[in-house]
């Protein structure tokens, strides 16, 4: 069949490798395709998904020091007492969008015994620096709030409570 | 004209060929990213930020006072529904009974606290111990992906991509720590972050932020000043599973052997 007649671009071993070159071609192009724009920028991921964590939006604000401002009376007391280690957030929640809007925004306000118990309820296992008491015998019916001022909850007579 | 059913063929491959070729060129030249919609922030280099950083994650068990705060505010950070069983933070009541038992409790993650289920009976000793991500260096999670949805970064944290998970949840069977789960809705896997969106703003990790006792503490080992690099290097530190050769990033201070 392939006699000198025939053009090169007829030839049987040139159309073998047109053959080659496009198969070759469309997996290039095929697997570009697939390809999210940033893979690989860093490594073998999709690089855009380190903006995409790193830009989602916080609920918890930076720190207590958020709410100075507007609660002044509220951290002044908290300041002051054995309760300062604990950031305002951990008791009201997430709060980093109500400054911007504290009427519709509003943060938790927790309430009950079983609040106060969850720190500070007897149990073996909990760290002893953090003061226990037996919930269903101390002081057992009112909310501790009535004798305890969450932000400084020093008893009447020891610095609290006002 | 008059094509023959070949030539139309030809045509056809030629031209479509053409095009694929010609959308990828651009493409490559003028990247989907680089469009003015999408330019409301302005993607760092990330390569740069990576170099400044190496976080550490150090958790104090003397003073977990198992009040569960770290993970409600982890569920409520992240998105988690508090209902869900699943929880990227956790917080475990051990009890090494007099009988040499220990006996291991986590209800509800500890979101709730311990109260209905006081340890009681003889007992040697009692503790909380909380529980995330380790972070490894040398992560078992991000290999067996095969998608390669899941990574580390350069300041090594492991992050999921959620466009890209299938939810086959082979990497929640490769983590040795039980870290890893199916979310309820999104229906991809997930996993603490150390709060990546905090941190590499400055905060710090949401349970970090609302531990009431600093059971919980987070740093940058190359940060001048760093709190969390003087306790490492003052006070003697385990890592869970070492056997493993995770090589884990969470550090716990006088962890008790029984706690695997
Ligand atoms: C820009 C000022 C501002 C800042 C900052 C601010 N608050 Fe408030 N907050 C208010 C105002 C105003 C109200 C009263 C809203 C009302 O009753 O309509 C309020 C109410 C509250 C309440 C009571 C909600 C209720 O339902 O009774 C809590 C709890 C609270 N804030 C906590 C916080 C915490 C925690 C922070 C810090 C993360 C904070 N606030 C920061 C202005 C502020
Ligand atoms: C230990 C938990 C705890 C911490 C920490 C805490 N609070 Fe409170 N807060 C409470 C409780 C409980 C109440 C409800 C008081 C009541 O019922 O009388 C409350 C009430 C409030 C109110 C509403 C008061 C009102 O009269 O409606 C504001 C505002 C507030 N807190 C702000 C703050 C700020 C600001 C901080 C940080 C500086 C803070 N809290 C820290 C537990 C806490
Ligand atoms: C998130 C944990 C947490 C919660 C919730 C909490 N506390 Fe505390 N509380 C602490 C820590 C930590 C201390 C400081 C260590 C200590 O002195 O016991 C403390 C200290 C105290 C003290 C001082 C004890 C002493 O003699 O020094 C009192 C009283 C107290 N809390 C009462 C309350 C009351 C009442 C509530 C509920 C409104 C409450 N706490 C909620 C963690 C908590
Ligand atoms: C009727 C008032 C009253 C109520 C309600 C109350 N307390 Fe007290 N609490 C006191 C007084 C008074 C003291 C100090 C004297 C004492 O130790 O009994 C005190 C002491 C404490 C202490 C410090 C214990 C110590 O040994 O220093 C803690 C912690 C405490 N209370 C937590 C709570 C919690 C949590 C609640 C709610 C479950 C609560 N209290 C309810 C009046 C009250």
């Amino acid at each position: 069949m392939s006699g000198p007649h025939l053009k090169f671009y007829h030839q049987p071993w040139f159309r073998a490798f047109l053959l080659v070159v496009a198969i070759v071609i469309v997996f290039f192009v095929a697997r570009d395709l697939a390809t999210p724009a940033s893979f690989g920028q860093y490594g073998y991921y999709r690089g855009q998904n380190v903006n995409d964590w790193a830009t989602r939006e916080v609920a918890f604000s930076g720190g207590s020091t958020t709410c100075q401002a507007c609660h002044q009376d509220k951290h002044e007391a908290w300041a002051a007492g054995p309760h300062a280690g604990i950031n305002c957030e951990s008791c009201h929640g997430p709060a980093a969008a109500h400054p911007a809007n504290p009427g519709q925004v509003r943060p938790e306000v927790p309430a009950g015994r079983e609040f106060c118990a969850l720190c500070h309820d007897i149990n073996v296992a909990r760290a002893k620096a953090v003061q226990q008491v037996d919930v269903a015998q101390h002081n057992p019916g009112p909310d501790c709030t009535t004798c305890h001022n969450p932000h400084r909850p020093l008893p009447v007579g020891m610095g609290g409570k006002q | 004209m008059r094509l023959s059913r070949r030539d139309f063929l030809v045509k056809g491959v030629q031209l479509a060929a053409g095009g694929l070729v010609a959308t990828t060129v651009v493409g490559k030249v003028w990247p989907a990213g680089t469009t003015l919609a999408q330019g409301k922030e302005a993607p760092r280099d990330w390569t740069r930020v990576w170099e400044e950083h190496e976080w550490a994650f150090v958790v104090d068990t003397r003073r977990c006072i198992g009040c569960g705060r770290c993970v409600v505010a982890c569920k409520k950070e992240n998105g988690v529904p508090l209902e869900a069983e699943v929880t990227r933070t956790w917080v475990e009541q051990y009890a090494v009974m007099a009988d040499g038992r220990t006996e291991v409790i986590s209800p509800h993650g500890g979101q709730d606290g311990f109260a209905e289920t006081k340890v009681t009976g003889e007992m040697s000793k009692a503790f909380f111990v909380p529980k995330l991500c380790n972070q490894c260096e040398k992560p078992p999670c991000v290999k067996v992906c095969p998608v390669a949805a899941t990574y580390q970064t350069g300041d090594g944290v492991v992050l999921v991509d959620r466009e890209r998970c299938i939810g086959c949840r082979y990497c929640i069977q490769a983590c040795p720590y039980g870290a890893r789960f199916l979310h309820p809705e999104l229906h991809v896997a997930d996993k603490c972050t150390w709060c990546y969106h905090r941190i590499t703003k400055g905060l710090l990790p949401a349970c970090v932020q609302t531990c009431p006792t600093g059971a919980r503490q987070f740093g940058d080992l190359k940060a001048p000043d760093s709190a969390v690099k003087k306790i490492l290097e003052e006070q003697p530190s385990n890592v869970l599973k070492p056997a493993m050769g995770t090589e884990p990033q969470v550090y716990y201070l006088a962890l008790d052997r029984v706690v695997i």
